[in-house]
């Protein structure tokens, strides 16, 4: 394998796949990168056997072949080099890669290529979806998603797809988030939980490039595909709980505020909220909220918030973490809060959004 | 307004517990064994004399007991619970500032500006716990809360002390000190204790002269905190103990060895019982549980010892019974390995966070809350009219697991059926 590329289109993709490789994986070949030099350009591979990422970028191929090398290392070495050509060269029945850019050489191991998992490839039909659309859904729905490993089915969000609508759902089991786009897209119909992980790259994926992504999916496997990257990832099995059943359908009692107003009232609250359940109260009264918070030993906070309402007093408890993960991707405009009572699921969304259906259900707290 | 801090501990508590009760152990030396009767947990003065050592298994000493017609108690933990809540209600018409530290602890501040004689206060209350309990105490008076641990040892040692010893402004305090191993000094664990020694620092006066900056290098803030503390520089307040509750465990050996995965799961489902009441008691929830079952580690051959351990992440954090349970039967075939003879067997909860302040659940919650009010009729029904009343139906707490408990004295305050009589 011998080949020459530019430097920044080579760090650029190598990037991309830090996220999907594992640093510390118990399977020594998932820490590289398998890298072939054909087409014409390079391909580059990267898996941690749920996600894989695989990438294509131009380069003058002197000699075809492929090489595993190790992904982190490569990574910091291709980003300390100069904005120059690399070289890249592995001599058959040679145990070392070199790459060499101006002055600078360096001599890494040269894994076999045998033992790099096989990425599923997927060879039916793409169907096109937005950009942009995509990376909305995932931005408001990633932040509920559980961190505890052991939930799996709540491991990642459900995404469905159905003749009227497209939807994605994530939950903690105290928390939920739901966006909708209404529309049809078209004859896709699907109903599958994307991982965490998996997410997270996609948003990754979708930041770098506004071309549509096209999709595509088996029985166990989701593809992803913008330009010449695809991202493959397994399908997350389990039962993704009843959501609708918990979508509030007679909470009247709603106020209107401030999106960037509230949210930094309820972070000065939170400072004086403990440090562990961060609680805070929300009492809703007659044209006002007071949002209090108080920790034992550290002192207590209040905020007044004149709003216009005339509903029944509510007294309600809220973790502040997760109220200021919603107004994180809300940020401007207003926003609606709407409660049943102190004891019931309490729904926000944004006031005047038309584009998207967004609602952030989340549960009172015992205080 | 100056303030001392107090340090109150029963004297050989479970042992005097027994004594309070029962005439016939007044003159003779007591000890109470650990669960199953395997080994010494508490010793009266006159055992101690005698040789017998804490933690020391009862084979051992089982001639020396004989000899010295030593009277010998199953552990009676009801009773040492209910003893210890009257010692702390006493305690509390001292201080409105009370910590209970452990069954048989308990921090009180004190206004020293009224207390002309902090010891006469010391003997006060002493007396006091002894008139309302017949449980006899030792008071340790100080500036701080470590001092008054340093204060409470000395008092049970020095005849002089005679079980009452006010540090505050004493002269005496530095000779307190220089007697005191820097091992013992409350917040110096074993490696701390090792470290500090290979430099020198041997007692608890080397340490409060240590320099500042070196302590909290080689200790970090906690080390320095305690280095203040014996300085008479309050930095513990009460109430924050430096080591919060960050677990639950309930384990107990067996009385037999037991081999089905039945068996198993009775004794398993009785300690997961009392591992709820904990948490409910301590109005704590459970974010994950660890269930664990070994054979003896005296069995000679490799091939008859196993040791099987398994934890899972709870769905949602908890405290009911039912829940912990069920999470306990999913565990447990895992680790269970038929042919060996499981010798004990436990439970842990942990990520344990204050049920104040955690979210309600988005699905199941109605459920969640009635299962809340069962438990907590189901501990108030056990709580009235005694231990597994009501109870789960899968231990019935008379299998070869349940522990011997043969010697174990009458629960005297707790059960009505088993109340003094007065002939």
């Amino acid at each position: 394998m011998h080949l020459n590329i530019g430097k920044s289109t080579f760090l650029k993709e190598l990037n991309l796949l830090q996220g999907v490789v594992e640093k510390k994986s118990t399977i020594p070949i998932l820490s590289n990168l398998l890298i072939e030099a054909r087409d014409g350009g390079l391909w580059i591979k990267g898996t941690d056997l749920d996600v894989s990422i695989t990438t294509w970028c131009p380069a003058e191929v002197r000699k075809e072949g492929s090489v595993c090398i190790q992904a982190k290392k490569l990574f910091e070495i291709v980003r300390a080099l100069p904005e120059s050509e690399i070289e890249l060269k592995r001599a058959d029945n040679e145990q070392q890669v070199s790459l060499v850019c101006e002055r600078s050489k360096f001599k890494m191991p040269a894994t076999a290529t045998d033992n790099f998992p096989v990425i599923p490839d997927f060879q039916g039909d793409f169907t096109t979806i937005q950009s942009d659309l995509l990376r909305t859904f995932i931005n408001r729905t990633i932040f509920a998603i559980t961190n505890e490993e052991s939930r799996y089915s709540l491991n990642g969000a459900k995404f469905e797809i159905t003749d009227q609508s497209v939807r994605m759902v994530a939950t903690d089991g105290h928390r939920l988030s739901f966006i909708e786009k209404k529309g049809k897209f078209g004859d896709l119909k699907l109903d599958v939980l994307i991982p965490k992980k998996t997410l997270a790259e996609l948003s990754k994926l979708s930041a770098d490039s506004e071309d549509s992504f096209e999709f595509g999916h088996d029985e166990n496997h989701l593809f992803f595909k913008v330009g010449k990257r695809v991202l493959t990832s397994r399908t997350l099995s389990g039962q993704f709980p009843n959501y609708e059943l918990v979508l509030p359908k007679d909470n009247v009692n709603s106020v209107g505020i401030e999106s960037a107003r509230v949210a930094s009232a309820i972070r000065r609250v939170s400072l004086m909220a403990d440090e562990r359940s961060h609680a805070i109260k929300f009492d809703l009264g007659e044209n006002q909220i007071n949002i209090t918070s108080q920790a034992a030993e550290q002192g207590e906070a209040v905020e007044h918030l004149p709003v216009e309402y005339s509903g029944p007093e509510i007294s309600v408890g809220f973790n502040a973490q997760y109220l200021l993960d919603f107004f994180g991707v809300v940020q401007e405009g207003d926003v609606r809060f709407e409660f049943k009572d102190g004891n019931s699921q309490a729904q926000l969304r944004p006031a005047n959004e038309a584009d998207f259906d967004f609602r952030y259900i989340i549960m009172p707290m015992r205080l | 307004m100056k303030r001392a801090i107090a340090l109150i501990d029963a004297n050989n508590f479970y042992a005097t517990c027994e004594r309070v009760f029962d005439p016939a152990l007044w003159n003779r030396p007591v000890v109470v064994l650990s669960n199953n009767d395997g080994c010494v947990v508490a010793r009266s003065a006159e055992a101690r004399k005698l040789g017998i050592r804490m933690a020391e298994p009862y084979f051992k000493v089982k001639d020396l007991i004989e000899t010295h017609k030593v009277a010998v108690r199953s552990s009676n933990y009801e009773l040492y619970g209910d003893m210890s809540s009257r010692i702390m209600d006493v305690l509390e018409e001292f201080s409105p500032e009370l910590e209970v530290y452990s069954i048989d602890e308990a921090f009180i501040t004190i206004d020293a500006d009224d207390r002309s004689n902090l010891t006469e206060f010391g003997k006060t209350v002493r007396d006091t716990v002894k008139r309302h309990t017949g449980i006899t105490v030792s008071v340790g008076i100080a500036e701080t809360k470590t001092l008054a641990k340093v204060a409470n040892h000395l008092a049970k040692k020095s005849e002089k002390a005679r079980f009452v010893l006010d540090l505050t402004e004493s002269p005496h305090q530095e000779i307190a000190l220089e007697r005191t191993p820097v091992g013992e000094v409350w917040g110096i664990g074993r490696q701390h204790a090792a470290m500090l020694k290979s430099y020198g620092v041997n007692t608890a006066l080397d340490l409060r002269n240590c320099d500042d900056q070196w302590i909290r290098r080689k200790m970090h803030i906690t080390g320095l905190r305690t280095v203040h503390e014996l300085r008479g520089i309050q930095c513990v307040e009460l109430g924050a103990s430096p080591n919060p509750k960050r677990s639950v465990i309930v384990s107990r050996s067996f009385g037999e060895p037991v081999s089905t995965l039945d068996e198993l799961r009775a004794a398993i489902s009785y300690y997961i019982t009392r591992a709820g009441e904990k948490l409910r008691k301590r109005r704590l929830v459970a974010a994950a549980l660890t269930v664990f079952a070994k054979t003896s580690r005296f069995n000679v051959d490799d091939h008859d010892r196993y040791s099987g351990i398994a934890t899972e992440s709870l769905v949602m954090a908890t405290d009911s019974t039912l829940e912990l349970m069920q999470s306990a039967q999913r565990i447990l075939p895992g680790l269970y390995r038929p042919g060996y003879r499981y010798k004990s067997a436990g439970v842990i909860l942990t990520g344990l966070s204050s049920m104040t302040g955690t979210s309600l659940r988005l699905w199941d919650s109605d459920k969640y809350e009635r299962e809340r009010l069962l438990m907590s009729a189901i501990d108030g029904l056990n709580a009235r009219h005694g231990q597994d009343t009501v109870r789960c139906g899968l231990h019935d707490n008379e299998g070869k697991w349940a522990s011997r408990l043969g010697l174990r004295s009458p629960r005297y305050t707790t059960k009505w059926d088993e109340i003094m009589r007065v002939r």
